[in-house]
């Protein structure tokens, strides 16, 4: 499926929303946080199932962290982006409707310390058992020892 | 019958050092006699921080931190990363170069098969299968040490092109070298598909239904063994894959078995690609020109690749600097730890070291296993040795 189409689809059911295309096979659509799930479920009844995996950005300056869905569908690498604000940072699990994210919910939470609402599995993946609790080493603010 | 219904499983933890496992990992499996009826995975033995340390270093300085990812798909890695990077420098690398990429991670996708073939035989109690296969690696192995000076580390990449070339003079030698190893393929696909012994350790074990692959984001062999048609090669073509031949190989046996046959049926059309390229090579330069330490613009890229053990990506994201705001890798095997509870699920204790190989590991050096009786509380150890003996014995029964 061209890139277009994609963006022409999910902008027909959402035409309030930023969806671009920076080239061809790659889709990114920027939502607030609010929209997540609906957007989500519409594209996981399109069909999209396969979740790449999850990307965070720190923001610390803006006080966000940026969260990316990485979604791969028929031959197009689909971006949906939103922000948490970085103080009370907290998204709804995706795991529902996308149950491969996971793993990556997992990651988040324990690198960057994103709470994920209802995750069915919230013990640490791969950071240590004697991590100490409420470090989070992605974060801008963490300095390597 | 009362007395059944409170019976508890009891759990046998494997690892965290194990020589199935490609890093330290601690299974704990819940069995049922001899049957594994649940599996829990944790991975967290070996976080190196390595995204951490990509932020605190130049662009140029991350090509060999990026390389040293994984020991066995490191032009995989450092070949995502420049692409990425080459997408927000808006540079066009040479066709050449393209080409060379293609060639060297095709040779590295074939001694990665062929490394797990062996491994696969190793734990099925066919160690003549390790000994074929690893010879044969060598010869891989020599073809890369010829034209980029290295066996494994090959350093081949950089932004803006690749660092060495791939000589005229040089072409017959690698020909001979395919000739060989394509031979060398389809006995290993002959040997897999007929020989007795490896069927009954391999057919039906670690079933994994295509519906759960989708489902739970499986990549790589792994997925197209359960029939899934993935590839990253074929769905967004990178570096010359949009300009040769070659199929995607999947099976629907959903097994083991299926495994070891798509990764031989793969190593096959790895030698079609890297024929092509040898016969197609474009002329030119084999890099484009790019500053010493490149300030690269604030922008982002999402690359992708397919590695020997399946898709790749990595997020770029960089501020205009020469270091950049955060680089996110997945690799392959993090995505395959979701099925692989689910293939581990009703199968023998004794096939539980090759499911976990068959997603693809790395070797590493020990071999003890420790069983807690969960209503003793007593605990005794075993070697792998014992274990792969009661997996014989078993195929011997049926």
């Amino acid at each position: 499926m061209k890139s277009e189409e994609v963006r022409a689809l999910i902008q027909e059911r959402f035409p309030h929303i930023a969806v671009h295309v920076p080239r061809e096979r790659r889709v990114m659509v920027h939502i607030p946080e609010r929209h997540l799930m609906d957007v989500l479920g519409f594209l996981h009844e399109q069909g999209v199932i396969h979740v790449s995996t999850i990307s965070v950005v720190d923001h610390i300056h803006a006080k966000l962290f940026e969260i990316l869905y990485h979604l791969s569908w028929k031959n197009n690498e689909i971006t949906v982006r939103t922000e948490v604000p970085r103080e009370d940072p907290v998204i709804p699990t995706v795991t529902p409707i996308l149950p491969g994210a996971l793993t990556y919910e997992r990651e988040i939470q324990d690198l960057f310390g994103i709470q994920v609402r209802d995750i069915p599995d919230p013990r640490r993946i791969v950071l240590p058992d004697d991590w100490p609790e409420g470090v989070y080493p992605l974060r801008k603010d963490y300095v390597v020892q | 019958m009362e007395g059944d219904s409170v019976k508890e499983n009891i759990v046998i933890p494997l690892g965290p050092q194990h020589p199935c496992f490609p890093e330290p990992m601690r299974l704990d499996l819940s069995v049922d006699g001899e049957r594994v009826v649940a599996a829990d995975i944790i991975i967290s033995f070996n976080h190196r921080g390595v995204e951490k340390a990509l932020e605190a270093r130049t662009y140029i300085q991350n090509l060999y931190l990026v390389e040293r990812v994984c020991g066995i798909c490191s032009h995989s890695h450092v070949t995502c990363y420049c692409q990425g990077v080459e997408e927000i420098l808006g540079l066009e690398i040479p066709d050449r170069a393209r080409y060379i990429r293609t060639f060297i991670g095709e040779l590295e996708r074939i001694q990665s098969h062929l490394f797990w073939v062996g491994t696969a035989g190793h734990e099925t109690g066919w160690d003549t299968l390790l000994m074929y296969t690893w010879r044969d690696r060598e010869r891989v192995n020599d073809m890369l040490e010829h034209i980029s000076g290295n066996r494994i580390h090959y350093a081949m990449n950089t932004i803006g092109g690749v660092r060495r070339d791939i000589r005229e003079e040089d072409i017959g030698m690698l020909k001979r070298g395919f000739e060989y190893l394509e031979e060398r393929a389809r006995y290993y696909v002959h040997v897999i598909t007929e020989e007795e012994s490896f069927l009954s350790r391999t057919v039906g074990v670690g079933h994994l239904p295509t519906e759960t692959a989708r489902r739970l984001c499986c990549v790589g062999p792994t997925t197209r063994a359960s029939n899934v048609r993935f590839d990253v090669r074929a769905e967004d073509p990178y570096a010359a894959y949009g300009e040769v031949d070659f199929d995607v190989v999947t099976s629907d046996a959903c097994d083991v078995w299926g495994r070891a046959y798509v990764k031989t049926a793969e190593i096959l059309q790895s030698i079609r690609i890297c024929n092509q390229v040898l016969d197609h090579l474009p002329g030119g330069e084999i890099r484009a020109k790019v500053p010493k330490a490149p300030r690269v613009p604030a922008g982002e890229a999402v690359s992708r690749y397919e590695a020997p053990r399946g898709e790749l990506i990595h997020y770029i994201k960089s501020n205009g600097t020469n270091t950049p705001e955060r680089i996110k890798i997945r690799s392959p095997t993090l995505a395959n730890w979701l099925v692989m509870s689910e293939m581990l699920k009703g199968v023998y204790i004794a096939d539980v070291p090759i499911v976990t190989d068959a997603i693809d590991p790395c070797l590493c050096c020990s071999a003890r296993v420790t069983i807690t009786d969960d209503f003793t509380k007593r605990r005794r150890e075993t070697t792998l040795d014992a274990l792969r003996r009661m997996g014989r014995g078993r195929a011997g029964r049926s």
